[in-house]
């Protein structure tokens, strides 16, 4: 294994070297450090970076401005306003998201361009565009759901102002999303201030006139930097409630009825797997349902693991695809605070 | 004392820590990942308390995240880091007006060092296993006070019997350059391991 194959090691002192490796040796490998520890720090530390890099940007653009380029930002802004600035960036760009679905109609604009075009699923988003769902309306509620080129999900209520700024960086003008990061970091910046995930679906709201901002967090953990950066950590089964007085955490069920509009059959997360197995069905119910899995023994968890299941579920409820596939399985299910049990 | 061992080391540190605050994403995670746990470490040894350690950590990291611009490089980023952790470590005390519970660490004492030189590199029995403790602790708070990559390529070699071929694979490197990053390692652990707890006395690492 430590077989040298690259010729003789350039060592003044072979008797020294040959002490530090039996010290190393000795020793052993350094102790690993809490993974959830790590993930903590790391992404309040990510956020601290990003905020920096933006003030350092800004920095550099009000230097360059102060240099004497007036006339050249009112020439590109001239460019921008035809459009032209834009189509060339959208062609050397990558997208940063994609419409998923829309239900009703919603509009998307760029920051300098005034004109809004309506948007229907499959359309792409780059950044600086801002994504816009109509108020609630009592008939079609309008609600969209973007996947974000990071592999986020991000569902947008109805009354969601949105500007697009990277595949894992939005900020929330106001209104309500509901993000399930499928592992990747997505920053959520606000008037209050960044909300960083931890691997976690989460909602946050900003009220129309921005005097209020709410963080739910079903699954996981996130983290909210405020402009002094005093961080805050908001983990599942908790809600914050910031309003101009102190902030408010307050606890929150992961299946109760806040969720339910997430749970729109047009807005869920897709399961169209082929010949699917019954555990992730189970387990993608599971998660947006706001339920823990729990199967009534592990011979059960055992079986399960390999079976396959049958059956469209694309418009029904989650608890009628529940039953399709545990009826046709030999099984049942119930649940119970927030307990989904397999028996 | 230990300025000038590492001057390749400090000339990538400033070009790493120009890269992320020009927002390169690489940057940050070789940053995040390399320093982290060796801090984290670090800090556990003088606070004992994993969650007051993980809000230092985190406060340190941050803030020299926010303070990246001023790195010149003058020492290695890890040493830059690790000054900042002990001001944070103060801090805390200061803050919280009481003084630091007396933390016994090996790499401040001098009379285990002195038990430790002189130890067998065979360890049999209960006393032995203890002195092996402190001399790992005593290793380990040696390479997380180096370079990361020389903490890394150590360990790769002596600890887990990677070649200088595979270590070259890892650090992305001609096997040549791995060679002469290991020798820079080596005499940096042999001048770190003296420098621990000894009021600039050297410490011989004689074989036995």
């Amino acid at each position: 294994m430590n077989a040298e194959t690259n010729g003789p090691q350039p060592i003044a002192d072979p008797a020294e070297d040959d002490t530090v490796a039996r010290l190393l040796r000795a020793a052993g490998n350094r102790p690993p450090v809490p993974s959830e520890d790590a993930a903590i720090v790391k992404a309040a530390a990510r956020a601290e970076w990003q905020q920096t890099v933006r003030m350092e940007r800004q920095k550099r653009r009000f230097t360059r401005l102060a240099g004497g380029l007036l006339a050249a930002a009112a020439a590109a802004i001239l460019v921008l306003n035809t459009g032209v600035g834009d189509s060339l960036w959208r062609s050397v760009a990558p997208p940063v998201a994609q419409i998923a679905t829309v239900t009703g109609k919603a509009v998307t604009s760029q920051v300098m361009i005034v004109e809004q075009n309506l948007h229907s699923p499959g359309d792409k988003l780059w950044a600086k565009d801002i994504v816009a769902t109509a108020s609630d309306n009592d008939t079609l509620p309008v609600r969209m759901v973007l996947q974000m080129a990071s592999g986020a999900s991000v569902r947008l209520d109805a009354g969601t102002r949105l500007l697009m700024q990277s595949s894992s960086a939005l900020k929330l003008e106001s209104g309500t999303v509901y993000v399930d990061s499928q592992g990747a970091k997505i920053e959520l910046q606000t008037d209050w201030g960044m909300v960083t995930n931890v691997g976690t679906r989460y909602e946050v709201s900003v009220a129309p006139d921005k005097s209020w901002l709410r963080v739910r967090v079903r699954e996981g953990a996130v983290q909210l930097a405020d402009s002094q950066a005093k961080l805050q950590t908001i983990s599942a089964g908790e809600e914050l409630m910031t309003t101009a007085d102190e902030p408010i955490v307050n606890k929150l069920s992961p299946c109760g009825p806040e969720w339910q509009w997430t749970q729109d059959t047009r807005l869920r997360a897709p399961f169209n797997v082929e010949e699917p197995l019954l555990h992730d069905a189970l387990s993608w119910a599971a998660a947006e349902g706001g339920w823990e899995l729990k199967f009534a023994s592990r011979a059960l968890a055992a079986n399960i693991a390999s079976t396959t299941v049958f059956g469209d579920i694309k418009d029904g409820s989650l608890e009628e695809a529940l039953q399709v596939w545990t009826r046709s399985s030999n099984l049942s299910y119930r649940i119970e605070e927030c307990v989904l049990h397999i028996e | 004392m230990r300025s000038n061992v590492f001057p390749a080391f400090q000339s990538d540190d400033r070009s790493l820590a120009k890269r992320i605050l020009a927002g390169d994403e690489k940057a940050f995670e070789e940053f995040f990942e390399g320093q982290f746990p060796g801090l984290y470490r670090f800090a556990l040894a003088r606070l004992r308390d994993p969650d007051l350690t993980r809000d230092v950590v985190q406060t340190s990291i941050c803030k020299a995240i926010t303070h990246i611009k001023t790195y010149r490089g003058e020492a290695s980023l890890t040493a830059w880091l690790f000054t900042i952790c002990r001001y944070e470590i103060s801090g805390h005390y200061r803050k919280n007006r009481r003084a630091p519970s007396p933390v016994e660490l090996a790499e401040d004492q001098p009379e285990v060092r002195a038990a430790l030189e002189t130890a067998p590199m065979s360890f049999k029995g209960p006393e032995e296993s203890l002195r092996r403790k402190e001399l790992a602790k005593l290793v380990h708070a040696t390479l997380d006070h180096l370079p990361v990559k020389y903490g890394q390529a150590l360990e790769w070699k002596y600890v887990d019997g990677l070649s200088v071929k595979e270590i070259a694979q890892r650090l992305d490197v001609r096997p040549k350059a791995a060679e002469s990053l290991l020798t820079r390692a080596r005499k940096a652990f042999r001048d770190g391991y003296s420098s621990f707890g000894n009021d600039g006395g050297g410490l011989s690492l004689s074989p036995t």
